[in-house]
């Protein structure tokens, strides 16, 4: 539940695997899903920009890494060593 | 895979240049050739991951199935297709954005729905991801290479002429901003015999050993210390996505109910840990491998047309050890090259719709290619071959399109073999003349040291432009092998690209100026034009003007180029930019005589010369000035873009007033019919043609040389055209290839077409092209394949260079055009590439569907 207060749509969880920009692959239920589709209650947060301790929103679609790099709220961040998960998240990852 | 892809739509993902220029952002300063690795090596690393159930070769460009990125750093004017950038750049070298026409149907994402919008015409972006990509793009202003070049080209002289030049479209694009690199083959040769752990090794050691040492040049010397840095750099960059992917293989393997797919997460995982630093030992890890440096070779750079080179060769020794240790079987075997083909069909490239669409149709010429000799000169064909043309039966797929390297030697069953591969309609594989390919090869690259044993690498590059390659000697797992290394030269198809040879027989008829726009092109001539020898001698007047001040422009982006976005990846691959520590910009290369005059429309040209000389000068039937009046009015029909059809036997007619005068024109002797009339005019003008460009030299210092291929460029080139003497109507598309005949013009059969497109030595130019369309039922059996394959021999044992064939009936391809959704897979040859038919623009479609279908082979 916690995540589904923090995941608004497919494209947010972990299990979503982006096969172009309209729809991707659920690994849980190995079915096609759309991108903006809601979550289920299988969904688990991925790492992104939007849920890093060090990103602050500067409008709706860009923000700022570690107040000093432009970023934006999407950008998957799997394999950015720097991630760490937000404390303002409603949820147990940070 | 197969049919997610026909499910998959192109994605822009910003991922790349976003990481990509945040780093460079962060060393202002800093040495050029380091700041750009250091970026490389920030973008690959933080590339996200993605793995599709069912693949067992794994990677992709971005983390979408079909993803590509621009790259601003080389060229952002047309990225966000707004602004006055975009305006600007439209009244320049983006003159065809509004002339091509992009293929609504396939993959292509030509408009917004819902949160994607469309950029660049055909790829689908994130509306969230929008105001990303324009910061990125942004921040580039001024820096990139198309600025930069914009900025230094003014300075060459009458440069407000190749403005006019590149508006009014008898020239297409400018390559130094955007395709710098490409059309050339690949080697993935150091990563195959040392690993990338052992490439960094060498770079290091060579860092000490050149660090502060000038070697024998004070210029290059230097600089090969920044050199061996930025490519250890990037190494480790590579090294780090691999491990990435290793890393998602593992979670997802640790996540996956389903055993067997655990299982191939858990392979995949394998594959990829042990390359991600060590030789590969087997046949998946080395066609793993080479995948990567593919991949990443792709991501330094616009590169269109990457080859693979020999890859069957190549990689015959894994293959040969897995088969005799029982590894590998057939089946397996044909299961990864399987994989491989749909790996090479999901390479997606960004760029300008005019580029992307009107040039390329799509395309992204991944080209195999087949047989040729050996070392040696003997036979180089082998069984894996056999299987890789089998594979590109068994998983129909527009890449990697395949050509064989057509040698005598090579034995009958492969020949065979290669004949059923093309009627299964594909139109892969292309036949190209290994000896004449050899002799261009010597002419070319004779002042540089090749040798003939040097010669019997040769490769295809792109769609069909000859490569120099080299050879190199494997160890695998204690034994020895000389395989083919892979390209040896830089970017084979760059230089004047492409002119549209109609159109500057347009400028001679009415004094250089431009019909379609009223505009001034080129310095009147003041020719009146009496006599056939001075209308001959005012084109190749104006051809000479326009190749001069091209090349000159060219010279300076191609600089720009190097400097600013040097090559670090690719060079790092190619003999011997490793071992002298240059990059290729820097002439690291073997060979360096890449530069080059590309040409379309020659077939229109030399018909419509063929037509003035007969109709106007030989036989009086008619005077200049009524036939300019006629051309001026179309021949009383309706312009191609009214009727909506690009083909000459579509137009509509409005006034019988010009009935005679195109009657003429349509009737005077054709091009592709053994007739002498027409055929020396072909000769004069490719004599003239192979000779006068080797009067221009590259930025390198070396001549260039002429190369005769269309793409697509026949499409928006013809677009541009008015009419022409020959009797082509207003905007329709011009004549593919480059000795295919005009549709419905060759009349005697493909013999005498044959005899035609042989009346010159075509070991004078890079490549020419020949496209032929057979019916089906023309070569049905084992004996049609017998007839094609005698077919295929005749042209070659005549000198022609290369040639390919669409076997489809145009019945079904006007089915095709009227019911799209019933056709998803349906695969044609174009000018050089397949490509699936619903993502073709319409003009091409049309051109197809016009050419000449043999219906017998006599």
């Amino acid at each position: 539940m916690l995540a589904q207060v923090i995941v608004r749509r497919c494209a947010d969880c972990e299990h979503f695997i982006p096969v172009d920009v309209f729809k991707g692959l659920c690994q849980v239920s190995k079915k096609t899903v759309l991108t903006d589709d809601p979550p289920c209650k299988d969904c688990t947060p991925a790492k992104k920009c939007k849920f890093c301790k060090h990103y602050s929103p500067r409008d709706e679609h860009l923000g700022m890494c570690k107040a000093k790099e432009i970023t934006y709220p999407e950008l998957a961040t799997k394999t950015c060593e720097m991630f760490g998960w937000s404390s303002d998240l409603p949820t147990g990852r940070n | 895979m197969r049919d997610l892809y026909f499910e998959t739509k192109s994605s822009a993902s910003v991922e790349f240049p976003y990481w990509y220029t945040r780093r460079w952002n962060q060393l202002e300063g800093e040495i050029p050739i380091i700041r750009r690795a250091e970026a490389l090596r920030h973008a690959f690393s933080h590339l996200t991951p993605t793995i599709f159930p069912g693949e067992l070769l794994v990677m992709g460009r971005t983390l979408y199935l079909r993803g590509s990125y621009p790259m601003p750093w080389v060229s952002q004017s047309f990225i966000l297709e707004t602004g006055k950038r975009y305006e600007e750049a439209k009244q320049r070298g983006l003159a065809g954005e509004d002339v091509v026409k992009v293929a609504k149907g396939g993959g292509n994402v030509t408009q917004a729905i819902g949160n994607v919008i469309s950029v660049a015409g055909k790829f689908g972006l994130r509306k969230e991801e929008y105001p990303i990509l324009k910061e990125v793009t942004t921040s580039w202003d001024g820096k990139s290479v198309e600025d930069l070049s914009l900025k230094y080209e003014r300075m060459v002289p009458n440069y407000e002429t190749k403005e006019a030049i590149m508006r009014s479209l008898v020239c297409m694009y400018d390559s130094g901003y955007t395709l710098p690199q490409g059309r050339e083959v690949i080697s993935y040769y150091h990563p195959l015999q040392s690993g990338i752990d052992g490439m960094i090794q060498y770079c290091h050691g060579q860092i000490e050993r050149v660090a502060g040492d000038p070697g024998t040049d004070g210029v290059n010397g230097m600089d090969r210390l920044y050199f061996y840095r930025a490519a250890a750099t990037v190494l480790e960059g590579i090294k780090t996505w691999v491990l990435n992917y290793a890393s998602e293989a593992r979670r997802l393997a640790s996540t996956e109910t389903d055993l067997d797919q655990k299982n191939e997460y858990e392979e995949i995982a394998s594959t990829l840990e042990w390359v991600s630093s060590k030789q590969p030992r087997i046949f998946r890890e080395a066609l793993q491998l080479a995948w990567v440096f593919h991949l990443a070779v792709l991501a330094e750079d616009n590169f269109s047309g990457l080859a693979p080179g020999r890859l069957g060769q190549i990689l015959y020794p894994w293959w040969k050890q897995d088969m005799e240790s029982g590894l590998l079987d057939r089946k397996k075997t044909l299961e990864l090259l399987e994989c491989i083909r749909m790996k090479f069909t999901e390479i997606d490239l960004f760029g300008p719709k005019m580029v992307i669409e009107g040039i390329q149709s799509g395309s992204t010429f991944n080209n195999v290619s087949l047989g040729g000799l050996t070392r040696e000169g003997e036979s180089a064909a082998n069984e894996l071959e056999m299987l890789m043309i089998e594979a590109g039966m068994t998983c129909e797929t527009p890449q990697p399109t395949m050509t064989i390297l057509y040698d005598e030697r090579l034995p009958e069953e492969y020949l065979l073999k290669a004949v059923e591969c093309n009627k299964t309609g594909t139109g892969y594989p292309a036949w190209v003349n290994n000896n004449v390919a050899m002799e261009f090869l010597l002419k070319n690259y004779g002042p540089e040291g090749m040798t003939l044993d040097d010669a019997r690498a040769v490769a295809i590059g792109g769609c069909l432009q000859t490569a120099a390659c080299a050879w190199a000697e494997l160890k695998l797992n204690g034994k020895k092998y000389v395989i083919p290394r892979g390209g040896a030269a830089p970017a084979t198809d760059v230089g004047v690209h492409f002119l549209n040879l109609p159109k500057v027989l347009e400028l001679v008829l009415f004094d250089g100026l431009d019909q379609r726009t009223g505009q001034r092109v080129l310095p009147s001539h003041g020719s009146k034009l009496e006599t056939y020898g001075e209308l001959w001698e005012t084109y190749k007047k104006y051809f000479r003007e326009v190749v001069g001040i091209l090349i000159r422009c060219n010279n300076v982006q191609h600089d720009v180029w190097r400097k600013v976005t040097p090559s670090v990846v690719n060079s790092m691959l190619k003999p011997d930019c490793l071992e002298k520590g240059m990059q290729i910009g820097m002439m690291g290369s073997r060979y360096n005589a890449n530069f080059s005059v590309n040409i379309c429309g020659g077939i229109n040209l030399v018909n419509s010369l063929t037509s003035l000389k007969f109709n106007v000068y030989d036989n009086k039937k008619i005077t200049l000035e009524e036939l300019k009046e006629a051309l001026r009015h179309n021949f009383g029909f309706k312009k191609a873009e009214e009727v909506g059809s690009y083909s000459l036997m579509d137009q509509v007619r409005l006034s019988h007033s010009w009935d005679r005068v195109h009657h003429l024109c349509m009737n005077a002797p054709k091009y592709g019919n053994d007739e002498p009339y027409a055929d020396d005019i072909l000769r004069e003008w490719e004599e003239f043609y192979c000779s006068v460009v080797r009067e221009y030299k590259s930025l390198f210092a070396k001549p260039l040389y002429a190369l005769q291929l269309s793409v697509s460029t026949h499409g928006p080139m013809g677009a541009v055209n008015i009419a022409t003497p020959d009797g082509r109507l207003h905007g329709t598309t011009l004549a593919d290839a480059s000795v295919s005949a005009y549709p419905g013009t060759d009349l005697n059969g493909p013999y005498a077409l044959f005899n035609s497109a042989t009346c010159f030595d075509h070991s004078n130019s890079q490549c020419t092209q020949m496209n032929l369309k057979i019916h089906p039922s023309a070569i049905k059996g084992r004996e049609g394949s017998r007839k094609l394959l005698e077919l295929i021999r005749s042209y070659m044992r005549k000198g022609g260079f290369h040639i390919q064939f669409n076997i489809v009936d145009s019945n079904m391809l006007r089915d095709a055009q009227a019911h799209p959704e019933k056709y998803r897979d349906l695969l044609v040859r174009v000018a050089g590439f397949t490509h699936y038919w619903v993502e073709l623009p319409k003009p091409i479609q049309d051109e197809i569907i016009a050419r000449t279908e043999y219906e017998e082979l006599t």
